[in-house]
């Protein structure tokens, strides 16, 4: 993961003394850094999307959380009594996946780390003054991925210590190699489940630029489960590719293979799925992948999804 | 003098008698039009002389400025001379444009295609930038002041001279033209040649066989010209026994087939059954939206009482197929 270092660092003047800046500085270590007064002034400008999504993985912004750092992010029609929130103390994601939402969804396509750690601690405490969360479900891989700057944040360890404290269930998503986490002892390990999104390999290969490889995957899988993590594959997104059933038929033995076959695993389903304006994207950057040339249909909610009923 | 719409003054002078031959026919620098036609002016002309002088600079030979269709139609009449103002040789480009411009504004009418040379000529050989054209010749040239109509424009003056004669000659619409100029020439070709000219299309089912195309054309690695010739043209719509509109429909339907091949098969399937159910227009079945659903659209028109229960009783009779039915939407 060190590969990934950040060529340029921008900091928000406001933030630039708290203590949690300091950290992050500490571990990062940059040669310089960019003083700005905000970081919503900031739009990434390359010669095209492209190039600008490209160069967005190379630089870091420390920021102020200026809204919410808890999201309610859907009612899930089968949990009674039961809601989802999503956490964002980090936005964009270092990754590149070619189907990433996160192209159509961030705005200003930058990596920010949000640093005012007070104000997150006030709104979780207000949101559990004002909700039983009891049976409610947190996961801060909506917006990045859960693990991939756990490193230089240290966000899913101060998260894990305080859902430890309030025994709350935080679910982690991420297609990180990380393991630093999994050794630490500090928080009880029963509230945090820890799911990798996988692909067979050559789909990782193909579409998910800049992630770690399958074998590197279930390598921090099994790590976490031998230190007693609760665990999950998600397959999500499945994608139609020739011979679909064979290849992820493939892919489960080889999960099965590598993990032991004596374990149960916890596995989390979807298909791919674009907006419109996912779909230009993908289109503009990925010119020669192939995984819009399929049967898409325009669902309800605007979003294409496959054709439910292949021959 | 003369003023333009922007406030410069130039000085016209009285208008004089200059021969034709001395006149640069050849030189076009300050046509602002796509094509023209002299008949009917030269007509008027023969009859009524000349009304407006034109207006010329002066050069080693005099270059027209304003009134190329009076010039040339003296031409066509063989007259010797023309009456004409003079501009001074130190005249600028620019203000000659604008000359020429205010002329078209206030005598005469430019179409789209027009418009459209115009902004590529300002932009290339006058080197107007954006905002000049945006906020100057926008209104010279009758046209919204729009980033986007001005790209528009410019996207459509590069199309093939085929494709513009045949929206001069009403073959098709500016929104299609628009559509047109956003592909590249080895796709807008065989669109106009095999759909625009042999179909009557809309401009939205103009965009909905485009997209067909394009996701044909992305996956298969097809041109658009092969999709069309192989596969569509030479077995439906050439056959000459269906008119313009059938031919669209066809076209479209064959489309939508390769593009969605499971759906159109289910689709065919489903009201290959609900077709045996038959009850006339009473009764009316549909499958949701692209199937995304697992129920069935069942629309009852009786009048009465009685005609309900009738219907109902009927569909009680249809049970095989409803079932059939219902078994294609789980």
């Amino acid at each position: 993961m060190k590969h990934l270092y950040f060529k340029e660092v921008y900091i928000e003047r406001d933030i630039k003394n708290l203590r949690q800046t300091d950290s992050i500085l500490k571990r990062l270590k940059p040669k310089s850094v960019n003083l700005i007064r905000d970081i919503r002034d900031i739009r990434l400008k390359g010669n095209n999307l492209n190039t600008t999504i490209g160069l967005s993985k190379k630089v870091l912004f420390l920021a102020k959380q200026r809204g919410n750092f808890i999201k309610k992010f859907f009612e899930n029609k089968n949990l009674i009594n039961c809601s989802e929130y999503r956490i964002d103390l980090i936005s964009g994601c270092i990754f590149d996946c070619a189907y990433c939402y996160l192209q159509s969804y961030l705005e200003n396509h930058i990596i920010s780390i949000y640093v005012n750690l007070n104000n997150f601690k006030n709104e979780f405490l207000r949101l559990k003054r004002q909700v039983n969360l009891k049976k409610s479900l947190f996961t801060t891989g909506e917006l990045s991925d859960s693990l991939a700057l756990e490193w230089l944040s240290g966000y899913t360890k101060f998260l894990a210590e305080i859902f430890s404290e309030e025994d709350l269930k935080l679910e982690l998503r991420t297609k990180s190699s990380e393991t630093e986490l999994f050794s630490k002892n500090a928080f009880n390990k029963k509230n945090l489940v820890v799911h990798w999104t996988v692909n067979p390999d050559y789909l990782i290969k193909y579409i998910e630029y800049r992630t770690p490889t399958l074998r590197e995957r279930l390598s921090a899988f099994r790590k976490a489960q031998e230190m007693g993590f609760k665990t999950g594959i998600r397959l999500d997104p499945i994608f139609h590719i020739k011979d679909w059933e064979e290849k992820y038929r493939t892919l489960i033995n080889y999960i099965y293979n590598s993990i032991g076959q004596e374990c149960s695993i916890d596995y989390s389903l979807g298909c791919f799925r674009y907006t419109k304006e996912l779909k230009k994207i993908i289109q503009m950057r990925f010119k020669n992948i192939k995984i819009l040339d399929d049967e898409f249909i325009k669902c309800e909610d605007g979003k294409f999804r496959y054709f439910r009923d292949y021959d | 003098m003369l003023e333009t719409k922007f406030g410069r003054h130039i000085e016209l002078g009285k208008p004089v008698e200059i021969p034709l031959r001395d006149i640069n026919l050849k030189d076009l620098t300050f046509l602002f039009r796509y094509k023209f036609e002299i008949e009917d002016l030269s007509d008027s002309i023969k009859q009524a002389g000349l009304i407006n002088p034109v207006v010329l600079r002066q050069k080693e030979k005099y270059q027209i400025v304003c009134g190329f269709r009076r010039v040339f139609s003296y031409k066509f009449i063989n007259k010797k001379l023309i009456r004409a103002f003079v501009l001074d040789k130190e005249t600028q480009d620019i203000d000659c444009v604008l000359f020429a411009l205010n002329d078209n504004y206030f005598t005469g009418n430019l179409n789209d295609i027009d418009k459209a040379m115009t902004l590529r000529k300002l932009k290339r050989n006058f080197l107007v930038g954006e905002s000049e054209l945006i906020n100057i010749f926008t209104t010279l040239l009758k046209m919204p002041k729009s980033k986007e109509v001005i790209k528009n424009y410019l996207a459509i003056s590069e199309v093939e001279d085929e494709i513009k004669e045949g929206f001069l000659n009403d073959k098709l619409n500016l929104g299609q033209l628009f559509i047109l100029s956003r592909l590249n020439a080895s796709e807008r070709i065989p669109i106009y040649k095999y759909i625009i000219l042999s179909c009557r299309i809309n401009t939205n089912e103009l965009k909905e066989i485009i997209e067909y195309l394009t996701f044909l054309n992305r996956k298969f690695n097809k041109t658009f010209d092969e999709i069309l010739d192989k596969k569509i043209v030479k077995n439906k719509l050439l056959s000459g026994n269906f008119n313009p509109r059938q031919k669209t429909i066809i076209l479209l339907n064959t489309l939508r087939d390769y593009r969605y091949p499971n759906l159109t098969k289910k689709s065919r399937r489903f009201f290959k059954i609900s077709k045996c159910i038959n009850i006339g227009d009473k009764l009316r079945i549909s499958f949701p939206e692209n199937f995304e659903g697992d129920f069935v659209n069942v629309l009852l028109k009786p009048t009465s009482y009685k005609e309900l229960v009738k219907l109902i009783g009927i569909i009680k009779t249809k049970k095989r197929h409803f079932m059939a039915l219902f078994r294609l939407l789980k």
